[in-house]
């Protein structure tokens, strides 16, 4: 055991802040300090510069475009980016559909899929959660029916984030009913603009609409769309599931809400000392999240990323409430559709910061809710 | 950055771990002369001398090996040797020029066993006077611990000038009065008085530069306090699991009651954070930015203290009648994290180290009896 930052992982800090400094334009630093969910016409052209840099898939291999960085290069990053309002794009594809295609695609799907996802070509959404298939994901309705050459998919799936935006479903669907549920889910890669593919927006509380659902009747896809073996999508989702905890730590978001609230003025000294107890939580968290990254694990890896998990929802919640509390009536003021009316007094900067607290309401649910990890964690301790 | 223990690392854990576990169970009883025993048992193994720096004579000195064996001590429910103790001792006796030196080379040997106030910045509780050559010392140590068996207190203490000196004081001399007794987890302590006791120059250093060897003392001390409660966390968790896999209710293990289950997950999200803070703090250590490191140590401090109540607290609720009584291992944890809550630094200084407005904590004695009693 040796703790610490090396004079180079600290110069690696400096080099990052110092990129995102001369390169991120204000106006889309501007935006995603107000919300922090941009579209990809936002946020494609910021891709491209960092794909030129060799940093726009900081989470993959370097053989598949990966930039190669060591745990705690890759944990400075993600805080620095964070810290400096530079927005998440493709976060599905990025994220999730890059990952599980370089650890189980094919040659041919890597082919198709990596270069696109890293230049900002191609968007994902992800095609898990149904109407009867909520936290019993693997109870998942929707079929997938060899015919051929290709497989014909029906069903609904629904909360689904990115639809409109997306070129690409990853689709978990059943393919075997004669065996345990888990054992007959297949990974499947569905283009949305082809027939048979409804999306329709669902209002949400969070004021930006950011949820579908997504028809499928009978959509057709080449065998070619099946990731990996048929019936083990249930293994690809695990994966998956495990890298989207570990994404969803918001390390960067959780330090740009501390920097916000350090800077402004503080309503009382019970509210600075209730930031300092925050502070010194998200510190602590960020360190949980580098010994995952670091697979400082004693064998509690699953706990360990399930735990981020549940606790990066937490101090969310925490930290944007303190952030509305601080920005008084101003924050009450629904602010997040455009053209609506907003009174001359507004704080200007709280525009959006009602719609970003209500959508942290979310990520306790997303990506597994908080309980189903509370019962992974179990499960690792009584192992 | 370097997380996986290396192989000494993992056998010298092995090794304390073992002693640790061989200590008899003696909550209800333990005594000064006990406490004694014990740590004969651990300056053998070397332990008091991993507390110090290669270049002082010792094994070792890192923050990484100290929090180990500390952690170990913290899992245990009856070793009451508090590694924070040594450390301050180490400290104290390394900034204390000649005076410390030989205590230093005594400590590392496992010759001596020195005691150290429960609070050793503690402001206002010893005074020197000069006379002559020497000096006189009045005053108290507060709940000084392992104070009645040890051969030496280690202290600072205040000249009416203000300036603060490190004190190495002979506690096999005539005119020490000790009164022993015990903290709440077991600890054996003492209140070490003095009456206007003369003492030489060879006893006293003074310090050019008190406020950083106080902030030296409350920052080591405070990283070995916390890994020992981490150690105690993990032990609480692990107590916990067995029993719920173990006891039945309703037809069946309470392992299987998902309310109970998604206890001890909480239980490990608020250990696991504990224990991040902690490294955290290590890793921030050699920080060249002074408020960054006093900062992360405070936090740390504040983190593991709440997480070690809460944490211990279940386990003693999980464990329902068998945790409260003294028999069984998770009260004497919980009762340790209770008597750690009021050691060193509170939480309320935590913040206020944090939000800039002091650079250490300032103690001040508020415990006294009401002029009424005394009198």
């Amino acid at each position: 055991m040796k703790l610490g930052f090396t004079q180079a992982d600290l110069a690696f800090r400096d080099e990052v802040r110092t990129f995102l400094r001369d390169h991120l334009p204000p106006a889309l630093a501007l935006a995603e300090a107000r919300y922090s969910h941009l579209g990809r016409e936002q946020t494609d052209a910021w891709q491209q510069v960092l794909a030129a840099k060799g940093w726009a898939v900081p989470n993959w291999p370097a053989e598949y475009g990966g930039p190669g960085w060591s745990p705690v290069q890759r944990h400075l990053y993600d805080i620095e980016y964070g810290r400096a309002n530079a927005p998440e794009y493709n976060i599905i594809g990025v994220g999730m559909v890059g990952p599980v295609i370089c650890r189980f695609g094919s040659d041919a799907q890597r082919q198709r899929y990596t270069g696109a996802i890293i230049s900002g070509e191609l968007h994902f959404c992800q095609g898990f959660s149904e109407p009867g298939a909520g936290s019993d994901l693997a109870s998942l309705s929707t079929r997938a029916v060899r015919d051929g050459d290709d497989y014909v998919i029906t069903g609904q799936k629904t909360w689904t984030s990115h639809a409109a935006d997306a070129d690409y479903m990853i689709c978990l669907a059943r393919t075997n009913w004669d065996v345990k549920p888990q054992a007959g889910l297949s990974m499947l890669l569905l283009p949305m603009a082809g027939p048979g593919v409804t999306v329709r927006s669902i209002p949400s509380i969070d004021g930006i609409d950011s949820i579908n659902e997504v028809f499928l009747d009978e959509v057709r896809v080449p065998a070619s769309a099946l990731i990996g073996e048929q019936d083990a999508g249930w293994n690809y989702a695990k994966f998956l599931l495990t890298t989207e905890r570990t994404h969803n730590a918001y390390l960067g978001l959780l330090y740009r809400y501390l920097d916000r609230l350090t800077a402004a003025d503080a309503p009382s000294q019970s509210f600075r000392n209730r930031l300092e107890e925050l502070a010194i939580d998200v510190e602590a968290h960020d360190w949980s999240v580098l010994r995952v990254h670091s697979q400082d694990d004693g064998g509690m890896g699953a706990a360990a990323a399930s735990a981020i998990k549940v606790t990066a929802s937490n101090l969310l919640i925490r930290a944007a409430d303190l952030e509305l509390e601080a920005m008084g009536l101003s924050s009450a003021i629904e602010s997040a559709r455009p053209g609506l009316p907003l009174p001359s007094w507004m704080d200007p900067d709280a525009e959006g910061k009602l719609a970003q607290s209500m959508y942290w309401r979310a990520s306790t649910i997303f990506g597994g809710a908080n309980e189903i990890q509370r019962t992974i964690i179990w499960s690792t301790l009584v192992r | 950055m370097e997380f996986a223990l290396t192989s000494e690392q993992s056998q010298f854990r092995d090794t304390i771990r073992r002693l640790v576990v061989s200590m008899p169970l003696n909550a209800s009883g333990a005594s000064g002369a006990s406490y004694g025993v014990a740590w004969k048992r651990f300056a053998e193994l070397g332990v008091p001398g991993m507390c110090v720096a290669e270049d002082r004579g010792g094994f070792s000195g890192n923050i990484e090996d100290i929090a180990l064996i500390a952690a170990e001590f913290g899992r245990s429910p009856t070793t009451t040797i508090r590694l924070e103790t040594i450390v301050a001792a180490v400290d104290l006796l390394a900034a204390a020029g000649s005076v410390g030196e030989p205590w230093l080379k005594r400590l590392v040997a496992g010759e001596t066993q020195p005691a150290v106030a429960a609070v050793p910045w503690e402001v206002g509780t010893l005074d020197l006077s000069t006379l002559g050559d020497g000096y006189t010392l009045s005053g108290v140590a507060r709940s000084a611990i392992g104070g009645e068996t040890a051969d030496v207190l280690v202290a600072i203490a205040r000249l009416s000038s203000g300036e603060l000196a490190v004190i190495a004081v002979d506690l096999e001399q005539v005119g020490v009065v000790r009164t022993a007794y015990r903290l709440a987890d077991t600890t054996p302590v003492a209140d070490i008085e003095f009456v206007g006791l003369g003492v030489s120059g060879n006893c006293v250093a003074r310090l050019a530069d008190g406020g950083s060897l106080v902030e030296a003392v409350w920052q080591n001390a405070t990283l070995a306090l916390c890994a020992a409660a981490v150690g105690g966390m993990e032990c609480a968790i692990e107590l916990t699991v067995s029993f719920l896999k173990e006891r039945a209710q309703f037809g069946k293990p309470l392992a299987q009651q998902q309310a109970l289950q998604h206890q001890v997950a909480d239980m490990f999200m608020r250990a696991n954070d504990a224990r991040s803070s902690l490294y955290r703090a290590m890793g921030l250590l050699s920080d060249t930015a002074h408020h960054q490191r006093a900062s992360a140590i405070a936090g740390c401090r504040l983190k593991v203290g709440d997480a070690a109540k809460e944490v211990t607290g279940r386990a003693l609720h999980l464990h329902g009648g068998i945790g409260f009584t003294t028999e069984y291992p998770v009260g004497h944890l919980f009762r340790r994290a209770t008597v750690d809550d009021r050691l060193l630094v509170g939480r309320d200084a935590c913040i206020a180290i944090r939000q800039r407005q002091s650079t250490a904590p300032v103690e001040v004695v508020r415990d006294k009896r009401p002029a009424a009693l005394v009198a």
